[in-house]
Parts: structure tokens; sequence; C-alpha cells
């Protein structure tokens, strides 16, 4: 092999590498396109008015807060209640039902976790129950709620959320606290503390991380909820997501701002895209079930 | 150079592989007390009651009135049926057959694509390129979003006179289709919403996967001369298998049910033309106030789970 063959061989390689890498970055680019574009077109569209949501060449960038406020107040006037108070129903409905699942769900998990509770079939079978499809227990729930009166009711959709929610908070927290080191409680056992004190001085406050992290988790969930907000809710207890179908264009009137709908959404999604930030190392766990360890 | 024969650093990580296997067994095992099993189960009671009273119960209830007809609309109360809701359903009800069929061309359109792009964009993230980890962290954003916005964000990008994707393609020069009001488009249309939302998941999760393999086996098949290709075709992929069959299972679960974004990009239309067996569930349920029926398309769609569910356990037994 002479010299000279070698160094040709050796530019074409480095050629071909740089090449490599360049079509990579090509990649990146559009990949980045792809998944950024439809957040910064929901962006964009609470900042639009009318005559720019329809322009036969869509408008590409504006940013004008006064069409925003006129966009977002007719959005909060138009709805079935007063629109903070779907704001606050998303709040109070999304933030009862994680904490009751995070104060049932953590002494449930501890024992799963500690004592082996039910071996290993019962905490499987308890994250099945997550697994079934909303129709399944949404159905039986209407029907309920019907003789209960709780449709329309915070109370109801409290009650479909801890149902949506609990078995993977209890899954979650049984693996967090199997992941923890039990030295130090069995230290704490040594030293004559009982079982309770245990649980209540050393393990909860060092999973607090986690239990506040599993509780964001749950909360996410019934903050972005749709199918048992627009099933078990009519007016009174309607959340975010349930009254967005009612600022769709077709369901709008042609003077009205389209840009409503999407000041709304703009406003509901902020708060969870800083949790899922805050969350990120989380969020993977809690959306896998746990099976992948993020 | 005479290229290596095919599965040259295979067998290496094979070997690799059972190691892991073996070893990842873990849990920490301490003798419990036969005062901490009654302390355990004391702890899991409240949990136990909730479970039964808002998941059991429901469930079972739904089960039991899938065997019943009870229309609201028309009887105040449910009648035995027996098997009647079933019969009805695979022999004579054509639009509970088209939803099946539409469920399925969902799942075989998302599945594949989000499949193949969050493998894809895994390995790309994983090149160590400036900017990757930015792009990462935007990848979190889709999924964090309720599907209901989703939804309404894809009924505007999709119109078809208006839209900006549409816009974008006049430019290049080719036809806008009509996303949403053609009958044989709109389930392509769901299953590139939900691509958009959900292969970050599986690139998440692929992305972890490719993160927790060992280097040895690549860098051993490097070094016996394996090229890229070679080296993903028969190191890479062979030991990431188990962690892209349970981020394609999970997919598959959430695609079977979806319902979210159909109800609103498409309400199950144009006709019928887009009901999932979630929706077409709804509607007779929820519309139609057929309750009975409603719960026999939910029994079905339970028979689905079950069997996803025995899969899931097989897969990520050792995680569990």
């Amino acid at each position: 092999m002479s010299t000279i063959h070698y160094s040709q061989g050796f530019t074409t390689r480095r050629f071909r590498h740089l090449l490599g890498r360049a079509s990579m970055y090509v990649a990146l680019v559009l990949v980045a396109i792809v998944f950024f574009f439809p957040l910064y077109w929901l962006f964009l569209g609470a900042f639009k008015t009318n005559i720019q949501q329809q322009a036969l060449h869509p408008v590409f960038a504006t940013f004008n807060l006064q069409t925003f406020s006129t966009n977002l107040n007719f959005a909060l006037q138009n709805m079935p209640i007063p629109g903070y108070q779907v704001f606050l129903n998303s709040l109070v409905i999304a933030g009862v039902s994680s904490i009751i699942c995070i104060i049932i769900g953590s002494l449930a998990a501890f024992a799963f976790a500690r004592f082996r509770t039910g071996g290993k079939n019962l905490p499987f079978f308890i994250l099945s129950l997550r697994i079934a499809p909303p129709l399944t227990v949404g159905l039986p729930f209407f029907i309920v709620f019907r003789d209960l009166n709780l449709i329309d009711t915070q109370l109801g959709l409290i009650l479909a959320y801890v149902s949506m929610n609990m078995p993977l908070v209890v899954w979650l927290l049984r693996s967090f606290f199997r992941d923890s080191d039990p030295a130090i409680e069995e230290a704490a056992l040594i030293d004559g503390a009982n079982y309770l004190q245990v649980m209540r001085y050393v393990t909860l406050p060092l999973a607090a991380p986690a239990l506040v992290a599993t509780g964001l988790l749950a909360f996410m969930g019934a903050w972005n909820e749709f199918f048992f907000s627009i099933l078990l809710t009519r007016v009174d207890a309607r959340t975010i997501p349930s009254v967005l179908p009612l600022f769709t264009p077709r369901e709008l009137a042609p003077n009205e701002p389209i840009g409503s709908g999407f000041a709304v959404a703009l406003l509901s999604v902020i708060p969870v895209v800083i949790l899922a930030f805050a969350l990120q190392r989380y969020l993977v766990r809690g959306l896998s079930f746990g099976g992948v360890k993020g | 150079m005479e290229s290596p024969p095919p599965g040259a650093g295979g067998g290496a990580a094979t070997i690799v592989l059972r190691r892991l296997r073996r070893s990842s067994k873990t849990a920490t095992e301490i003798p419990v007390s036969a005062r901490g099993r009654r302390l355990g189960w004391r702890l899991v009671t409240p949990a136990l009651i909730v479970l039964t009273l808002v998941n059991a119960v429901p469930i079972i209830f739904g089960t039991v009135l899938a065997f019943y007809n009870w229309d609201l609309i028309n009887q105040p109360s449910a009648t035995f049926a027996g098997l009647n809701n079933f019969v009805q359903l695979f022999t004579t009800d054509t639009e509970f057959q088209q939803a099946g069929v539409q469920t399925l061309k969902l799942m075989g359109i998302a599945l594949p694509l989000e499949g193949l792009l969050g493998l894809g964009i895994a390995l790309l993230l994983d090149q160590g390129l400036f900017g990757s980890r930015a792009v990462g962290t935007l990848l979190l954003v889709p999924m964090t979003i309720s599907s209901a916005i989703v939804g309404f964000l894809f009924s505007n990008l999709f119109d078809q006179s208006l839209g900006p994707i549409n816009y974008l393609l006049s430019v290049v020069g080719l036809p806008g289709p009509a996303w949403l009001s053609s009958p044989s488009l709109a389930i392509v249309s769901i299953a590139l919403v939900d691509a958009w939302q959900w292969t970050p998941f599986l690139v998440l999760i692929f992305l972890a996967g490719l993160r927790s393999l060992p280097t040895e086996p690549g860098e051993a098949a490097h070094a016996d001369g394996a090229n890229a290709w070679q080296r993903f075709r028969h190191v890479t992929l062979p030991l990431l298998a188990p962690v892209l069959a349970l981020g394609l299972l999970l997919r598959a679960m959430d695609i079977f049910k979806t319902f979210d974004i159909i109800y609103i990009l498409t309400y199950g239309g144009p006709g019928t033309s887009s009901e999932t067996l979630s929706f077409y569930g709804y509607k007779t349920g929820f519309l139609l106030f057929e309750l009975g029926y409603g719960s026999a398309i939910s029994f079905i769609m339970v028979q689905v789970f079950i069997l996803f569910t025995v899969v899931f356990y097989q897969l990520a037994k050792q995680e569990l």
C-alpha cells in the first residue's frame, strides 16, 4: 500500500466524517423545527387578531399585548361560568385529588416497599387498575354519580381523579421507597423507635422530594385531563380542558376572536411546562409507570 | 478492506446482556417481623378501601352491565340480556366493526411512525452534537400539554385553507389536502398528531436505554472492524430490544384508547370515518345513552388491555 494511496483514503474518510456530522446537524435542526413550530403557533395564536388569523398568507410573527388581553377577556367572559371560576375549579380539583393520593398512597407504598405486604402481585394488581381504558370506569361513574347527585360537582371530579392517579402514585412511591437505603431506618429501630416513629421522623422527611414530585405528576395529570371532565361536569365544575372545545373556530361566530381559545390554552399550558422542566428527572418514570427509570 | 461477517461482536453483546440481566436483581431483603407484617396491612388498608370504591367497584359494575340492556332514555331500569350485546356487536353492528378497523389503522400508522422516529431521534441526540441537550428539553413540552389543547392547536394547524401547514405545502408547490374533512385522511391526521405529541416520550425512553447500555460490546465490534451500521444492527439494536419493546407497548396501550384528540379534531367524522373503539363506546354510552351496549364495548376493550398488561408484566418484570 503506497503512501499516496493511504493519504487519499484518509482525506475521503475525513470528508465523509464531516459530511456525516453536517447531515446530523441538519436533522437536529429539522427535529427542533417540527416539534417547536406547533408550540410557537399556540403562542402566536393568542396574540393574533381575526384579520391576522384569517390572512391568506399566514402571519408568522406578531406580538401585541392589547390583542392578547382582548382575546383572553372574550374567552373569560364567554365561558358557561365566570372564567376565573374555571381556573379555580382546575386548581382545586387537581390539587385536592393529588393531595389525597399522596397521603393515602404513601402509607400503602411504604408498606409495600418495607414489609412486602401483599407480595409482588398486589402492587402490580393495583397498577393494572390504572391501565384500564377510562371508558371502563367512566360509564359506571356516570350512572352512580347521577343517583348521588355528584354530576357537575368538584367532589365528583375529585373522586374520578383519585381513581385515575392513586394506582400510579402508589406504584411510583413504592419504587422510590424501595430504592432508598433502609440502613438509616434500621439504625433508628435499633435505637428503640417503633415503625410509626421511624416512618414519621425518618422515612417521610427523606422521601419528601419524591413525594412532592409524584404529587406534582398527579397534579399535572388531573390538570390536563379531558375525558372525565366532559363526562362528569356540565357547567359549574368545568375545568380548563373541557371548556376549550367551546372556542374552536367552528363554534365561534364570525366576528368573535379566534385567538380567545389560544389565550386560554396558553395560560393553562404555562404552569405545566414550568412543572415539567422542574420534574424532568421524574417525568419519564411517571409516564412509563416506572417501567423505565429515567 | 474485507468487511467482517455479519454478527461480528453480536456474540459478545449477547453474553454481556445475559450477564446484565442476571445481576439486575438487587432488592433490599430485610426480614419482616410479625409486627411489621400487621402494621403493613394497616398502612395499606386506606388505599385498598379507596381503590375498591373508586376503581374496583366501577369496573365490576361495568362488567356486569355489559350483559344487560339499559337504554336510559326509554327504560327506567336494566333488563338482563345475556350475550345479546356481544352477538349484536360482532354480527350486525357494522359501525362497531368499522371502529375496530379504524383503531387498528390508527395503531398501524402511529406505532411504526413513532417507533422509527423515536429511535432515529434518540440515536441523533446520543451523538453529543452541540444543542442536542436543548432539543431534548424542548421535546419534553408536547407530552406535558393537555391532549385537549393539542387537539385544539392542530385543528388550527391542519385547517385546509387558512392553516400554516397547507400554506407551507403551497410554497413548495404541493397541493394542501383536506387533512380533517377527508374520510380517508382524517385517521392519518390523528396519527400524525399523536406522533407529534408522543414520539418525544419514546425518544426519552430510548435515550435512557441507550445511555444505560454497556460500551464494551460496541468497542469490541469496532476493534473487529465492524462499521457503524453493522455495530448498530448487530450490537446496539439487540441490546436495546427490551427497552424498544417496552416503549412501543406503552404507546400501543395509549393509542388503543385515544379519545381526546379525536373528540376535538374530528368528533369521529367526517361521518363515522374516524371513530375508534373508545369514541364509539363514548357515543353509544353517553350520546345515545345505551348504557349496557356501551359497557359491552368497554368490556371488549378491557379484554384487550388484560392482554397488554400480561405482556407488560413479562417485559418489565426485572424492573418491577
